[in-house]
């Protein structure tokens, strides 16, 4: 990155080819629009080249790529009425073609934790989606979404046993 | 450890965040512990199920995001050009012109030779950023080339064709590909890329030894139509080769019989 911010923009492939299916997964899982995360993606690195003199070498790249496709995707829903929600059997038709071989339980325990990630404040939706990504520590958490290591630990703590309550309530209707 | 500190090691554990003894420790007590790892199975369910089903991202977000950087490095060796173009501009000999007003012949000799300085200057400047370009897009060519996706070798490949000129370096990791890679339709477009180069001996001679390592019949058939095309006499003993080679496909082998007949 200190490269691109030198003005060899043309090593910008290589991180792009680096992070490229990090940031579609992140967009995919929060929206679950395959070709709006395409422009999603393009629209990360279209804000790094604009914004690269603020990358230090400090930084850690990941969590500074991440805050801006964090920002990119709010901006993209802020001041829209954009129905982010779509009908649970049409965004899962991969996932059930996938889980073919599953037994009919597991497929209908997996369509039940879709339903309840869904029913997640976007907030701690996106915490967990966050803090699967591997390198993404608590600390790395803390500084995209601007809040200490500590509170990330504990926000996440809390979003995954909200996701946990949520779900054993569908389980039981 | 705590009852409660080991249920919220869990989701530490789960997330990556424990140190390696703690991540130890943590194993250790969930064997001891089996209602605590009855627990974490079913706290690992809502961790790990939302990863399985994320689609690829198609070509196109490639080729769009490659295009835009293309033309950022366009905009950014044009900028960079016309700061030195401005500079040189500055310190030409403005004011020795102005003082020199009163003598109209050498202030005629001097404009006349600015605008001659220009003429030089501007399509030197856009001929470095245009090789400065080839230069990056050549650099994309190899870099794609290595990927382990097969469609961003096939955009690699593909790349090639927007090139002016190809270097040495370009042409052998073709060849690399055409012998080496995997996938069939990466070095069929591989064949269809170097076909434009064949005036270059490199590749008339790179594409006959690449005869006898195909084993498949697409790109058997391919390079036969290729070597008609290029009435290449070079390439009938390696073809002959490759038909007495056992288990050569029926068609491929029909093909290049007939395509060494049409060999003159």
């Amino acid at each position: 990155m200190l490269k691109v911010k030198s003005g060899e923009s043309h090593t910008l492939g290589l991180l792009y080819e680096r992070y490229k299916k990090r940031l579609f997964g992140f967009f995919f899982q929060m929206s679950k629009d395959a070709s709006l995360c395409e422009d999603l993606v393009q629209n990360v690195f279209i804000r790094v080249i604009k914004y690269k003199h603020t990358y230090t070498e400090e930084s850690n790249f990941l969590s500074w790529i991440f805050k801006i496709a964090r920002n990119v995707y709010y901006d993209h829903f802020k001041g829209k009425n954009k129905n982010k929600t779509y009908d649970i059997e049409e965004q899962y038709d991969v996932c059930s073609f996938e889980n073919a071989e599953n037994t009919i339980e597991q497929t209908e325990r997996i369509m039940l934790l879709k339903k309840a990630i869904n029913q997640l404040p976007e907030a701690k939706k996106e915490l967990i989606i966050l803090s699967k990504i591997k390198e993404l520590k608590y600390k790395e958490l803390g500084e995209i979404i601007g809040c200490s290591e500590g509170n990330a630990r504990i926000r996440v703590h809390r979003a995954l046993h909200d996701l946990k309550k949520i779900y054993l309530t569908l389980d039981k209707r | 450890m705590g009852n409660l500190d080991v249920k919220a090691m869990m989701i530490d554990y789960l997330s990556g965040n424990l140190s390696e003894t703690e991540e130890r420790d943590f194993e250790v007590q969930l064997e001891k512990d089996p209602v605590l790892k009855e627990e974490f199975l079913e706290m690992s369910f809502f961790w790990k199920s939302e990863n399985i089903e994320i689609p690829e991202p198609t070509m196109e977000m490639d080729r769009k995001f490659y295009e835009m950087l293309n033309e950022e490095v366009k905009e950014e060796q044009k900028d960079s050009s016309l700061v030195r173009f401005v500079k040189r501009i500055e310190v030409l000999p403005f004011r020795k012109v102005f003082y020199a007003l009163g003598i109209l012949t050498i202030g005629f000799f001097l404009g006349k030779e600015m605008n001659n300085v220009k003429e030089i200057h501007i399509p030197e400047e856009v001929r470095v950023a245009q090789k400065e370009t080839e230069q990056v897009r050549s650099q994309l060519v190899l870099t794609l080339l290595d990927q382990p996706s097969a469609n961003q070798r096939l955009q690699a490949v593909n790349e090639v064709s927007k090139l002016s000129e190809v270097t040495e370096t370009i042409i052998k990791a073709l060849f690399a590909t055409l012998n080496n890679d995997e996938n069939v339709n990466v070095r069929l477009s591989a064949i269809e890329s170097l076909k434009k180069y064949t005036d270059m001996p490199i590749v008339r001679e790179g594409l006959v030894a690449s005869i006898v390592h195909q084993k498949s019949p697409l790109v058997q058939i391919e390079l036969a139509d290729v070597m008609v095309l290029l009435q290449e006499k070079e390439a009938v003993k390696p073809f002959k080769e490759l038909i007495d080679q056992e288990g050569i496909n029926s068609s491929a082998k029909q093909k290049i019989e007939e395509s060494i007949s049409n060999i003159y």
